[in-house]
C-alpha cells in the first residue's frame, strides 16, 4: 500500500521531479560554460583542477536552486491533491491519513538526500582528478553550503505545512520560495552580528522542523481531506 | 435479531451559515438495500460523506458495523465501496493504472470481478481519465468501488450522466450484488424509478430531518391520494390530522393521507361536504413529492 502511494505521489509530482533535475543539471552545464569563458577558472594550472572547480561551482549552484526545487514539490504535495480534487477520491480509500503523509513524506525526503548527495558526490569526483584540493574543496563546500542547506529545510518545512493548511498550491509554494528569505531579513535586521551564519543556519533549522511538526500535526486533525 | 450496520445517533452538522443535519438517527440493518431520497439540500450527500468519515458531526455520534468511525476509519473504510456524485480520480492515471492503484488499498480485491467489469462497464484501459467523458468516469469509480466486494456500497447518484443502456448495466450489476457479499446498499438518487426498482426500503431527508424511514412496499400501502368532489360552493370544513398535502381545485380537493387507514374515508364522508371520494394507490415519486412539499412550511395543510 505505501508503495504504491509513493508511486501515486512521484507520478503525481513528475514536473516538480523533472524541474529538479532540469535545474540540477542545468547548474553544473552553466559552470561548465563558466570552465570555458571565465578568466579565473581558466587560469587554473591544470585541467585537473580546472574540473574540479567546475564541479564545485556547479555543485555550489545546484544547492542554490536545490531550494526552488524543494519549494515547489513540498507545496505542490498536499495542497496539489485539494486543487486537483484527488484528495476526497484518496480520503474515502483505506489508508490512514499517517500512511498517506508517510510516502509523501517518503517521496520529498528522497529527493532532498538527492539533491544534498548527488552535489557532494559531484565535488568528490572533482577533487578525485585533483586531490592536492580535495581539503580546500570540502572546506570551502562547507562554508558555503551548510546555510543552502539549512534554507533548503526550512522551505521544505513551510511548504509543508503550506501544503498542509491550504486551498492552493501556488500559494503554498509561495510561501516556502519566501521563507528563507524573510527569515534571513528579519535575522539581519533584529541581529547585529558580525557571524549571523550560525544563527541562521539554527534559525532555518528550527523553523523548518516546526513546519513539519505543526503541519502534520494540522493534516492528521483536519476533517476535511 | 439482525445486525445493526450502520447507526446514526443524534447528529447534528452545521457549518458556517447552515444546519445540514438536526438531530438526525437512523439504524440501518443488515441485508437493507436503502433509497436515500430528499430534495436538494435535504442533507443526503452531508449524511453520506459522514458514513465515510469525510465530515465529522458537530454533535451525535456516527457507527459502523459497530465501529467508531473515528478510531477505526481504515478498517471501516477497507469495507466500504463508494461513488460520489462527481467522482474525481487522479486525471493523469488510465483507467489501468487506477485499477492498479486501488487493487493494491484494499485486502479484498478481486482481479477477476475488475477485469469483468472492465468488460461490462465497456471502459477503455489505457484512456486517462481526463480524457474520459463524465458518464465513462462515474463507471470507472463504479469499478473501484466494486471490485474489492464491499459490505457497504454507497452511491451517490450513480445514474447521473450514464446513458440509457449503461443505466440498465448498473441496475443489472447492483441487483446482482444485492444477492451475493455487498451486506448493505445505499442510494442516493433523485431516479426514483431505480430507487423502486432497486431498493427494498426508502429514508426520505427534508431540511436535515428524517421524514420517513420504511420499507417502499409499507411506505406505498399507508400512503395514499384521496380525491373528493366538494358540494357546489363549499369548501373542506375538516382537515384529518393525516393530511400531509392537500390542495383545493375548484370543486376538487385532493390530498394525501399519511399513514392513511380505510376508516378516514367515512371520517372524510361525514365531516366534510362531499359528493363523491376516491382512493388512489399513488407510486414513490408521488409520495415522495407530497410528503416534501407537506413538509415545506410554505405548502404545509
Amino acid at each position: 500500500m505505501l508503495r504504491t502511494l509513493i508511486w501515486k505521489d512521484v507520478l503525481a509530482n513528475r514536473f516538480s521531479l523533472l524541474l529538479a533535475a532540469i535545474l540540477l543539471v542545468a547548474a553544473y552545464g552553466v559552470a561548465a560554460i563558466m570552465g570555458l569563458l571565465d578568466p579565473m577558472m581558466t587560469a587554473q594550472p591544470s585541467w585537473g583542477r580546472r574540473l574540479a572547480e567546475i564541479l564545485f561551482f556547479g555543485s555550489l549552484m545546484s544547492y542554490a536552486v536545490a531550494h526552488l526545487s524543494l519549494a515547489v514539490l513540498s507545496g505542490n504535495l498536499i495542497a496539489g491533491e485539494r486543487v486537483r480534487r484527488s484528495a476526497e477520491f484518496l480520503a474515502y480509500l483505506p489508508p490512514s491519513r499517517g500512511m498517506v503523509l508517510r510516502a509523501k513524506a517518503t517521496v520529498l525526503g528522497t529527493v532532498a538526500l538527492l539533491l544534498l548527495f548527488i552535489p557532494l558526490a559531484m565535488t568528490g569526483l572533482g577533487a578525485f582528478f585533483d586531490k592536492a584540493s580535495l581539503v580546500d574543496i570540502y572546506r570551502k563546500t562547507a562554508s558555503g553550503c551548510v546555510v543552502i542547506w539549512a534554507m533548503g529545510f526550512c522551505d521544505s518545512g513551510i511548504g509543508w505545512l503550506a501544503s498542509c493548511c491550504l486551498q492552493s498550491n501556488a500559494v503554498a509554494i509561495l510561501f516556502a520560495l519566501l521563507s528563507p528569505y524573510i527569515l534571513m531579513i528579519l535575522i539581519t535586521l533584529v541581529i547585529q552580528s558580525a557571524e549571523p551564519t550560525a544563527i541562521l543556519v539554527a534559525a532555518n533549522l528550527s523553523i523548518g522542523l516546526a513546519g513539519f511538526l505543526f503541519g502534520t500535526m494540522h493534516y492528521l486533525n483536519r476533517v476535511e481531506p | 435479531m439482525t445486525p445493526m450496520l450502520i447507526e446514526f445517533s443524534a447528529v447534528t452538522k452545521e457549518f458556517k451559515n447552515h444546519r445540514a443535519l438536526d438531530s438526525l438517527s437512523l439504524q440501518l440493518l443488515e441485508g437493507s438495500t436503502v433509497g436515500l431520497l430528499g430534495p436538494n439540500g435535504a442533507g443526503k450527500t452531508t449524511c453520506l460523506k459522514m458514513m465515510l468519515g469525510l465530515l465529522r458531526p458537530t454533535s451525535g455520534s456516527v457507527s459502523i458495523f459497530g465501529w467508531d468511525l473515528w478510531l477505526e476509519g481504515p478498517k471501516i473504510r477497507q469495507q466500504i465501496g463508494y461513488v460520489p456524485e462527481d467522482p474525481w480520480l487522479y486525471p493523469w492515471m488510465t483507467v489501468r493504472q487506477v485499477i492498479r492503484f486501488a487493487s493494491s488499498m484494499y485486502e479484498r480485491w478481486s482481479s477477476a470481478l475488475a477485469d469483468d467489469l472492465l468488460v461490462n462497464l465497456n471502459l477503455p484501459p489505457d484512456c486517462t481519465v481526463k480524457n474520459l467523458s463524465k458518464g465513462m468516469r462515474m463507471k470507472a469509480a463504479l469499478l473501484v468501488a466494486l471490485a474489492h466486494r464491499p459490505r457497504l456500497l454507497i452511491l451517490d447518484e450513480p445514474m447521473s450522466g450514464l446513458d440509457p443502456l449503461a443505466r440498465e448495466d448498473l441496475v443489472e450489476i447492483l441487483i446482482k450484488l444485492r444477492g451475493e457479499e455487498t451486506e448493505c446498499i445505499i442510494i442516493s438518487s433523485h431516479q426514483i424509478d431505480d430507487v423502486t426498482r432497486l431498493a427494498d426500503e426508502v429514508v426520505i431527508l427534508h431540511a436535515g430531518k428524517r421524514l420517513v424511514h420504511a420499507s417502499i412496499d409499507e411506505l406505498l400501502g399507508t400512503t395514499k391520494r384521496v380525491e373528493a368532489v366538494l358540494l357546489d360552493g363549499r369548501l373542506p370544513e375538516r382537515v384529518l390530522q393525516q393530511t400531509v398535502w392537500q390542495r383545493v381545485d375548484r370543486r376538487t380537493w385532493s390530498m394525501t393521507l399519511h399513514p392513511f387507514d380505510a376508516t378516514m374515508v367515512n371520517t372524510l364522508r361525514e365531516a366534510n361536504p362531499i359528493s363523491s371520494l376516491t382512493v388512489i394507490d399513488i407510486g414513490l415519486e408521488q409520495v415522495f413529492k407530497d410528503l416534501i412539499r407537506g413538509a415545506t412550511p410554505c405548502c404545509a395543510p
